[in-house]
């Protein structure tokens, strides 16, 4: 486990560095382009899946990125929530109110190298939804939707599903940038868009949307869609498999 | 060691998953107990959504039932007169429990239902358990024989209309307190995800007056065919049979069901059944608390789909 990990570095440092010399030379022919490398752009729920690391790394033309500042927001695909209050009725707790909230991003990463606060200006940060306070949601309901907001951020930190990580961007050697973004092991599936956005005293210089895919495995990803797309076959096998199971057993006992 | 299930949607770890189908599958080996009503809840403990839980565990006493029903089977203690008219009870009552749990679940009291559903059915058991448990303990102190019970005498059962004939069982009597009861377990395996012989037995012996020898194997062959049912429309109307969880419990349960099996032979069974009773009472309890306690979070978030 530590022994691929360090191996996969170790590759991820080679590539790095020969990726940062080639636009290094390329300097004179492409005139300043930010360039951004995804460690590995499809990424498997397997069926041991218990969290993964997205690696994003870059290099800006041949720039000082000592006074840059890197902003890199990776989203998953929106979804709908519904939040249901618990009251209190007959001493016991209920659901009661049912708020349903939409544009909710199955996942949601800022990894930045500073206080996004102090990289650039509200508006900018208002207008790309970036930042936990800056998610735009949408609701049903028009009263005491701002505490069900924050319950949902609250619920979703935990998680590790929202997560803003102002140090979570290092810059090596002033010319390379390097986030290890972590993917939580309840992660949907689906595609999941990396904006990256660099910064020179505050302006921004220029932006980058990749996207990676995040899939179940063979085995995982065959069992959903059968159970969605075919469900009393589904329904008819799993009894078949329980009565071959409970069989089998019957079987077995006999013989001793 | 963790692995991901498809339809929960969360990664469990393998090692507690196999152990809990394990320590049920010892109680169920001991006590001929299915289990069902102590796994669904521990699987909801865990962390499973309820609602995947129930469809799960319908699955799994799939297997747990025709295992054991085998053995009944082979010394012909089985009345499939009676067992089938059980199993017409049954259908209706999965059909009707399953249109029930929809509309709970649309109206987003289903978690609530289940919970509330399984503090009063542990409740019952668990004290019934444990002061016959107590009250057996006590008994043989005195070294006194338990009572033989009259078994001959009629009840309310006997007394209704459209009377058929067991020879099995050696009744006449009317069929309509075994479609009540079969409906009823209906009700109760597509709702909470248990087979409902802890409800069967007791009905069969002392409602039906039917002979204790022939009871649990028909009991399991009512059970094998409803719980089909109830897996089966589960995963048609909800799709929340999760069938790597059901695998993983089934292979727990057969290892656990052996080793209970020799166990039960090894102890006094009798005077081990007051740790059932308070072992069940204790997983009430838990529920209970989770009911009327404050929780920590008012608010619940789930996906709409």
């Amino acid at each position: 486990m530590y022994f691929n990990r360090i191996i996969r570095t170790f590759i991820i440092a080679l590539v790095c560095f020969s990726f940062s010399s080639k636009t290094y030379s390329a300097v004179n022919e492409v005139e300043s382009d930010l360039v951004v490398q995804l460690d590995d752009p499809h990424i498997q729920i397997g069926s041991n899946f218990f969290g993964e690391e997205l690696l994003i790394f870059g290099a800006f033309n041949n720039s000082d990125l000592s006074k840059s500042d890197i902003i890199i927001k990776v989203r998953g695909a929106s979804k709908s929530i519904s939040v249901r209050q618990k009251a209190k009725k007959y001493g016991i707790w209920m659901n009661s109110q049912n708020t349903v909230v939409d544009n909710v991003p199955s996942y949601y990463a800022i990894y930045s190298n500073r206080n996004i606060q102090r990289i650039t200006a509200k508006d900018f940060l208002k207008e790309n939804q970036i930042g936990l306070e800056y998610l735009e949601f949408k609701s049903n309901k028009k009263n005491n939707t701002s505490d069900i907001y924050r319950e949902i951020i609250k619920k979703n930190k935990e998680g590790g599903i929202f997560t803003e990580k102002y140090t979570g961007v290092r810059i090596i050697g002033n010319k390379l940038f390097r986030a290890s973004v972590q993917l939580p092991k309840d992660i949907n599936e689906g595609s999941y868009e990396v904006s990256i956005y660099f910064f020179d005293d505050q302006k921004l210089v220029d932006r980058d949307i990749s996207k990676v895919f995040v899939n179940k495995t063979l085995a995982g990803k065959y069992i959903y869609t059968q159970a969605k797309e075919r469900p009393l076959l589904y329904g008819i096998i799993c009894v078949i498999i329980a009565w071959i199971a409970g069989l089998l057993v019957a079987g077995l006992s006999r013989v001793r | 060691m963790y692995i991901y299930l498809p339809i929960a949607e969360v990664s469990v770890n393998l090692i507690i998953l196999f152990g809990m189908g394990g320590a049920v599958g010892i109680l169920s080996g001991m006590f001929g107990v299915g289990g069902g009503f102590l796994m669904t809840p521990l699987l909801i403990f865990y962390g499973i959504p309820p609602i995947v839980a129930v469809a799960t565990e319908a699955n799994q006493i799939v297997a747990s039932s025709i295992s054991g029903v085998v053995a009944h089977w082979r010394r012909k203690a089985v009345d499939f007169k009676m067992g089938t008219i059980l199993l017409m009870g049954g259908i209706i009552g999965s059909f009707l429990g399953i249109k029930l749990f929809a509309i709970l679940k649309n109206i987003g009291q289903i978690d609530l239902i289940i919970s509330i559903a399984y503090v009063l059915l542990l409740g019952a058991i668990g004290s019934l358990i444990f002061v016959e448990g107590i009250s057996s303990i006590l008994n043989t102190r005195n070294d006194k024989a338990p009572h033989a019970r009259k078994r001959k005498d009629r009840t309310w059962a006997h007394t209704l209309p459209f009377r058929v004939r067991f020879k099995k069982s050696g009744l006449y009597i009317s069929v309509i307190p075994p479609i009540v009861i079969g409906i009823f377990v209906g009700i109760l395996a597509s709702i909470m995800g248990v087979g409902g012989g802890f409800v069967m037995v007791p009905a069969m012996i002392y409602l039906l007056r039917m002979p204790t020898n022939i009871v649990i194997g028909t009991s399991l062959f009512q059970i094998i065919f409803v719980t089909s049912l109830v897996t089966i429309l589960h995963a048609y109307q909800n799709q929340t049979v999760d069938v790597m969880l059901a695998i993983i419990l089934m292979s727990g349960g057969v290892v656990g069901a052996q080793i209970g099996a020799f166990l039960g032979h090894k102890l006094k069974a009798e005077q081990l059944r007051f740790l059932l009773g308070v072992l069940i009472l204790t997983v009430c309890a838990k529920m209970m608390i989770e009911l009327v306690a404050e929780p920590q979070n008012i608010y619940v978030i789930a996906d709409v789909f």
